[in-house]
């Protein structure tokens, strides 16, 4: 579904990946671990087209996308779930209307949006918070939202850069409970953490990353 | 994925709504710049008016010569009148001439003078276009050239004054016209650079999402719009107040003109446009 081919990509002089290659299959629950700074967001950014690669190549679903193609990218990016280190919630707009930009974005109807928005509220648990606004959440809230409104839009993939990242171990377990619920139907994941601990038993494979390059 | 039209408006009216203090602030000087605009356009519109109706008030006046008998005036009438279609031509004989400088001067003086110094005339009106200072020498050399006319006159300073005005008024009507539209792109630019500051890391985020360029690009140029036909549409009511009050202190034969003055609200948002186009090309990085 994925697959890295020798690429290097930097977000600062000297800093980022070399030579990485690596593949992820459907439905795989992937987990990039290493210590801060080791390249794991520059890979994840690299898959999003955040962050270009200086060299090698990435095959999207056996495609290498043209991503000089804005409206590609675009769709490229509708297509793909992804979940930020801080929920990055739009602080100025309710819970329903976050999870609900995808797929305003992608132009979808509003009776779909409706429908869509408030089946995945319930099942994460937030119905009651649908009216709320992000800072009147708690942050494990606040990253439930952000993985609903990752997942909204029936991506392919979904990219978590610390899910786990300022949230109460309470609310982590439940976070982890749900990504493993949603991997058991059939989704890809990839996720990146420094702490792979909780992760264990979950994961599929888990790929450590130090200094920019796949070290295992 | 489809460039949603409903998620632009409902997204740029929300986005406005956010920093709504800052968008009545634009819009207020929107209308400051478009109610200008709007009103010098339109001073240059009903000056110009008004001075083609003096243009096209004032005559030319051709004299007959004593020498040519009474019959054939009419003929000499005929002659002038075919040279162009378009002109008016009306033939005054002596007595027409005389019964008219009594009433304008002194009733007696004909009387004193016993006979009718004054000589036929054809009075000649021509189209306000003809009375420009250059071509109307070429009509009174055509006229002075049919035998029979002794002189041509027309108030040529009237003349000459009205256009040199005329064009005065044009040239910095349209300075000033400029001048205010150029503001209100400014303002437009100024406040849509703002919020392209404010909602830079939403619009990363939208980015990031699925949003491509063209609808975040879109999203902005949308708030320009509104923001310039709400300024627009608001000053083509202030411009209709201004002219009406005017009118009422005004005598009843002068009417004050504003023709397709809903043409300010596409103006204002044409400029509101432009305005934003200018500041997502230079500040919207996504």
């Amino acid at each position: 579904m994925i697959r890295f081919l020798n690429v290097s990509a930097e977000y600062a002089p000297g800093r980022g990946i070399q030579g990485v290659s690596f593949s992820i299959k459907r439905g795989e629950f992937v987990l990039l671990a290493g210590p801060t700074g080791a390249g794991k967001t520059t890979i994840l950014k690299s898959i999003f087209f955040e962050l270009l690669p200086a060299s090698g190549q990435i095959l999207i679903e056996g495609k290498f996308p043209r991503i000089n193609k804005k409206r590609e990218l675009s769709r490229l990016r509708n297509k793909m779930g992804i979940v930020f280190p801080e929920a990055r919630l739009l602080p100025d707009r309710n819970i329903f209307d976050n999870v609900a930009l995808p797929l305003r974005i992608a132009g979808e109807p509003r009776k779909r949006i409706n429908l869509e928005v408030n089946r995945l509220l319930f099942r994460f648990g937030l119905k009651d918070q649908a009216q709320a606004f992000p800072l009147e959440l708690s942050s494990g809230e606040q990253k439930k939202a952000a993985i609903v409104r990752a997942l909204i839009a029936r991506p392919f993939i979904l990219i978590a850069d610390e899910p786990l990242a300022n949230v109460d171990s309470e609310s982590s377990a439940e976070v982890l409970e749900h990504l493993a619920q949603i991997n058991a139907e059939g989704m890809t994941i990839l996720a990146a953490t420094h702490v792979p601990e909780p992760y264990m038993g979950m994961a599929n494979r888990i790929l450590k990353v130090r200094e920019g390059r796949l070290v295992e | 994925m489809r460039l949603s039209l409903g998620f632009i408006i409902r997204e740029s009216v929300d986005g406005l709504r956010r920093g709504v203090f800052h968008s009545y602030i634009t819009i207020a000087a929107m209308i400051i710049a478009v109610t200008m605009a709007g009103i010098f356009i339109y001073s240059i519109y009903n000056l110009h008016k008004a001075a083609e109706g003096l243009l096209s008030s004032l005559q030319v006046q051709a004299f007959i010569s004593m020498s040519v008998p009474e019959q054939n005036h009419t003929k000499l009438a005929e002659r002038v009148q075919q040279f162009d279609p378009r002109w008016t031509v009306e033939y005054i004989t002596r007595d027409e001439a005389a019964a008219e400088f009594a009433q304008e001067f002194d009733p007696e003086l004909f009387n004193i003078l016993k006979v009718n110094p004054l000589p036929a005339s054809l009075r000649i009106n021509l189209p306000a276009e003809m009375m420009q200072p250059d071509s109307i020498s070429k009509v009174i050399d055509r006229i002075s050239a049919v035998s029979g006319i002794d002189d041509v006159i027309y108030d040529h300073e009237l003349l000459v004054l009205l256009h040199a005005g005329m064009n005065k008024l044009t040239i910095w009507g349209g300075i000033i016209a400029a001048i205010t539209i150029f503001i209100a792109i400014g303002i437009t630019f100024n406040a849509i650079r703002l919020k392209i500051h404010a909602q830079q890391d939403a619009m990363n985020l939208m980015s990031l999402l699925g949003a491509s360029p063209a609808l975040l690009h879109a999203l902005y140029l949308c708030q320009g719009a509104i923001l310039g036909i709400a300024g627009g549409l608001i000053s083509a009511g202030i411009i209709i107040a201004i002219a009406g009050a005017i009118s009422l202190r005004l005598t009843s034969d002068i009417v004050i003109a504003l023709p397709h003055i809903y043409l300010l609200a596409i103006i204002g948002g044409i400029l509101g446009i432009i305005g934003s186009l200018l500041a997502v090309r230079r500040y919207l990085a996504v």
